[in-house]
């Protein structure tokens, strides 16, 4: 996907203008965290299921070597083959290669915003493999060129009409404004390419060390079909996705589901153990998993901001943040958005390109009440704020009016003059305050030293 | 909860699933059910797992048995699966244990051969022997403590909670985007003779 | 009174109020002395930095945080109508100056000892001394500081319903960021507007002919935001209700 996070102030603008997104956004996260609040209100102990999700990703990101050889070894002993991918072009590479040797012509995919983030898409469409997504959001941005606009609910920003439309247009059926026939559609349409294709792409929220299986949730059930009849799967999945095993799985799919859309449980949960085995009669015949690092090392070196890599890409910060829900998931440039993109962003692209982004933010803490493994968010964003400034990432005029400003708050004769100044510049310059905001004659120093008090 | 009232908890949390539950009493009942879902279905779209217990009970209905795929000339992949399955309307499979908090059924592909099943056909009925209903996954996770014996249940085990559904478009709840859009859920009040 | 009581209290007023509600401040004053408090006004204070250190300059954070800490280090007990300003001192003047031993020490004692007002009233005030009077319909703006990172929202409410004649209807959702989040409203003036402009859809929708918060930040941005929906409500600071006689 084409990375645009320089232009987000642009695109922010532009998406403020857009009333039809704007609503949807807003009417969808307003409903995603009314469903969450309940979820979470009904499960006993939410308070510390997140303290001990927390505590489960410290550990193992803390012990993430040792973790990822442990699950290395245990999925092979259950016949998967496991490549470990340095960044996201070799992973490319890897299953560009992998496809090309099996003489590969289709692929189908289950949701993985990490192969979003390495555009393996793109990568295989050039070698001439043809790629469908199956999950019925993916597809539809996937028609209409875009890039998801929140991470679990990727076509968000699209009307039904508009849905309606692209169908009409790329795949030729008649306008149907029913969500119902149009989700038919999409299923009728994609049947037959699970048994075409030759490879099943997918990611995994969990990777089990102690066993080497990987898990995956869902609700549609196109992550099973594309992972049941190819013959070859590949899952891609981040190195930060590994935990111990089945005992710590059980306390995020207490939070998992309710997180991210309020539902007790997602409709499927799928925890593959390998290829298919004798006397099974669907299965891959393959099964390999690229274990992808693109920075994520990286990230976990940077101890202030390893808490990022415990995210669990529930969508759940980007439902309660104000800045998300005015301008929705595009104008954030790439693909993680919200407040969880404007943690990660920066730090895969470099601060200076995803500037912006930690910028952005009011600070009101809504994201932290709501992340289910407790990320702190804010401090996180703080944390970035702080190198933005040390490497002199924001513009000379800022750092200088900054500068000045703290000087005036040095002593209070230089305070009272700032006033002073303040209060003649207001009559020429409108704008500097906002609307109908007007500075008093006296300040409370003032009134205090006339003695009026 | 009590034992006697995790079956109740369990039709509870599936009825808000969207599926459907029955209790049979005895193997007569169990057959009168499914009579009853499947008549609008011609016979030759209806199949079941291949499971010990389910032979046991007579149901007169095929098993699903497609040609095998695997072959070592590498013919393109699937093309022994997809016609007898798609054509496939009704699945019957077994089910490992049920979890009643969250009204889900747990499969492992290593006891019924398979997944497709449970997945591909429009309706899907799960038989679910009594004894298999289990409070929660705290439960179902008490049985595998260490994970090794969890291994051995297949290449995969999936845990269903309700018929197959997307908000995608505008939030509308949509079942059956790609998964079946019904599921009915038989709990077995008889003894089956399961094995393990 | 009670034994932990204290008899002086030393008066922590935030720059934006200073500049622009300065009486306010003067309702913060006559209400203390009213509840038998002596009141004292550090006229050294300027800002505690809240600015520069939400937007990264940590350095010129420290630097005002250690002049607060000076000007402050000697009150008994301190009283400062703004929860951003409180949760600035306790909470981050520790984090900035976890590296300076002796500074991070004055630190934590005097964040022992400051108190955002309404906490404060409701810790050490009895009801019956408060004794005010504002008949209209009122809606409460929690700011982000106040009820998250202090945890306050009934201390608030439970001082406005000692008020004669006040009806209080609360927001949908009254703890929804106002937008203002300090110079984010300057950089991104166009979201911040867009974010004040559902805050106002909620206020409207109570009916409420008055808003009233804890924070000078948000107040200042919500006026702003119903003076540009051409709204007539107005803002008030929670101690200039609770100085109120109608």
């Amino acid at each position: 996907m084409n990375i645009r996070t320089e232009q987000f102030k642009k695109q922010a603008a532009l998406a403020l203008k857009d009333k039809t997104m704007q609503e949807a956004i807003s009417r969808a996260s307003r409903r995603f965290s009314q469903n969450r609040t309940k979820a979470f209100g009904e499960l006993p102990e939410a308070e510390a299921l997140r303290t001990r999700a927390h505590e489960i990703k410290a550990e193992a990101i803390e012990h993430l070597d040792a973790y990822l050889e442990e699950f290395t070894a245990s999925a092979q002993k259950l016949g998967i083959t496991v490549h470990r991918s340095p960044d996201g072009a070799e992973a490319c590479r890897y299953i560009g290669d992998l496809a090309q040797s099996k003489g590969i012509e289709m692929v189908v995919k289950g949701k993985s915003m990490t192969t979003e983030e390495i555009d393996l898409n793109r990568h295989l469409e050039a070698a001439g493999i043809q790629v469908w997504e199956t999950d019925l959001g993916e597809f539809i941005i996937q028609l209409a060129g875009e890039g998801p606009s929140h991470i679990i609910a990727p076509a968000l920003h699209k009307t039904q009409q508009q849905v309606a439309a692209l169908f009409t247009e790329k795949l030729g059926v008649p306008y149907y404004e029913d969500p119902e026939k149009l989700t038919m559609v999409a299923r009728e349409f994609l049947r037959d390419k699970y048994f075409q294709a030759g490879l099943g792409i997918s990611g995994a929220n969990f990777a089990l060390a102690q066993t080497g299986a990987i898990v995956i949730l869902e609700n549609e059930g196109n992550a099973r079909f594309s992972t049941t009849f190819p013959r070859v799967h590949v899952a891609v999945v981040g190195i930060e996705k590994v935990i111990p095993g089945l005992r710590e799985l059980g306390v995020f799919l207490k939070l998992l589901a309710r997180s991210a859309t309020g539902q007790k449980s997602s409709t499927y949960v799928s925890l593959i153990q390998g290829p298919c085995r004798p006397g099974e009669l669907d299965g891959p015949e393959e099964m390999h998993i690229v274990l992808l690092d693109n920075g994520r090392s990286r990230f976990r070196q940077d101890v202030e901001m390893r808490p990022s890599l415990y995210c669990l890409r529930c969508g759940a910060c980007l439902n309660v943040c104000p800045v998300y829900q005015r301008i929705g998931g595009h104008a954030y440039g790439w693909v993680y958005s919200g407040p969880i993109g404007s943690l990660v962003t920066p730090q895969f692209l470099g601060i200076q390109r995803a500037k912006y982004l930690p910028l952005a933010s009011t600070l009101c803490q809504a994201c932290a009440e709501v992340c289910p493994v407790r990320i702190p968010l804010p401090d996180l964003l703080l944390t970035l704020r702080r190198r933005i400034v040390e490497q002199h990432g924001l513009p000379w005029l800022e750092r200088k009016m900054m500068e000045i400003w703290g000087a005036c708050q040095t002593s209070p004769g230089s305070y009272q003059a700032a006033f002073g100044l303040a209060r003649i510049g207001q009559e020429f310059t409108p704008g500097f305050l906002p609307a109908g905001v007007q500075l008093p004659e006296k300040n409370f120093h003032r009134i205090w030293k006339d003695g009026q008090d | 909860m009590d034992k006697t009232d995790w079956l109740d908890r369990l039709e509870l949390e599936l009825k808000a699933l969207q599926a459907r539950t029955f209790r049979a009493g005895d193997p007569g009942v169990l057959k009168e059910i499914l009579e009853s879902l499947c008549r609008d279905c011609p016979p030759e779209a209806i199949a079941r797992e291949d499971r010990p217990w389910l032979e046991k009970l007579d149901l007169a209905i095929p098993v699903y048995k497609p040609p095998v795929y695997m072959t070592a000339d590498g013919l393109h992949p699937g093309n022994g699966q997809w016609k007898p399955l798609r054509d496939i309307t009704v699945g019957i499979t077994g089910v490992d244990y049920a979890l009643a908090e969250t009204g889900t059924l747990v499969l492992a592909s290593g006891r019924s051969g398979g997944r497709g099943l449970s997945l591909a056909p429009r309706h899907h009925i799960a038989l679910l022997p009594e004894e298999r209903i289990l409070p929660s996954l705290d439960e179902f996770l008490d049985l595998y403590p260490e994970g090794e014996n969890f291994l051995s249940q297949g290449s995969a085990v999936t845990f269903i909670s309700g018929a197959s559904r997307t908000a995608d478009i505008e939030l509308n709840l949509v079942l059956g985007a790609h998964g079946p859009k019904e599921l009915s859920v038989i709990t077995l009040c008889f003894p089956v003779g399961i094995a393990g | 009174m009670d034994l932990n009581t204290p008899s002086s209290l030393t008066l922590f007023i935030p720059c934006l109020m200073d500049s622009l509600y300065p009486q306010a401040a003067q309702d913060l004053v006559v209400l203390l002395r009213k509840c038998g408090f002596r009141v004292e006004y550090p006229k050294g204070q300027t800002c505690c930095g809240q600015p520069a250190f939400n937007q990264g300059y940590f350095e010129l954070a420290r630097k005002l945080a250690r002049r607060f800490l000076d000007i402050f280090e000697t009150a008994e007990c301190i009283v400062c109508p703004s929860g951003s300003c409180t949760a600035m001192v306790r909470k981050h003047y520790p984090e900035l100056l976890a590296d300076e031993p002796v500074w991070l020490e004055k630190a934590r004692a005097v964040g022992e000892r400051l108190y955002e007002v309404a906490q404060f009233l409701s810790l050490f005030v009895p009801a019956s001394r408060i004794k005010a009077s504002f008949p209209g319909r009122v809606t409460y703006h929690d700011s982000c500081h106040s009820s998250r990172s202090l945890g306050i929202y009934q201390e608030p409410r439970a001082l406005l319903a000692l008020v004669k004649g006040l009806e209080l209807v609360e927001m949908g959702d009254s703890k929804a960021c106002c937008g203002f989040g300090g110079l984010f409203s300057l950089r991104f003036p166009e979201v911040s507007q867009a974010i004040a402009e559902e805050k106002v859809k909620q206020i409207l929708a109570t009916g409420a002919q008055w808003v009233v918060g804890n924070d000078p930040g948000c107040l200042m941005n919500i006026q702003a935001g119903l003076n540009r929906g051409k709204s007539p409500i107005k803002v008030k600071h929670l101690v200039e209700i609770l100085n109120s006689r109608s």
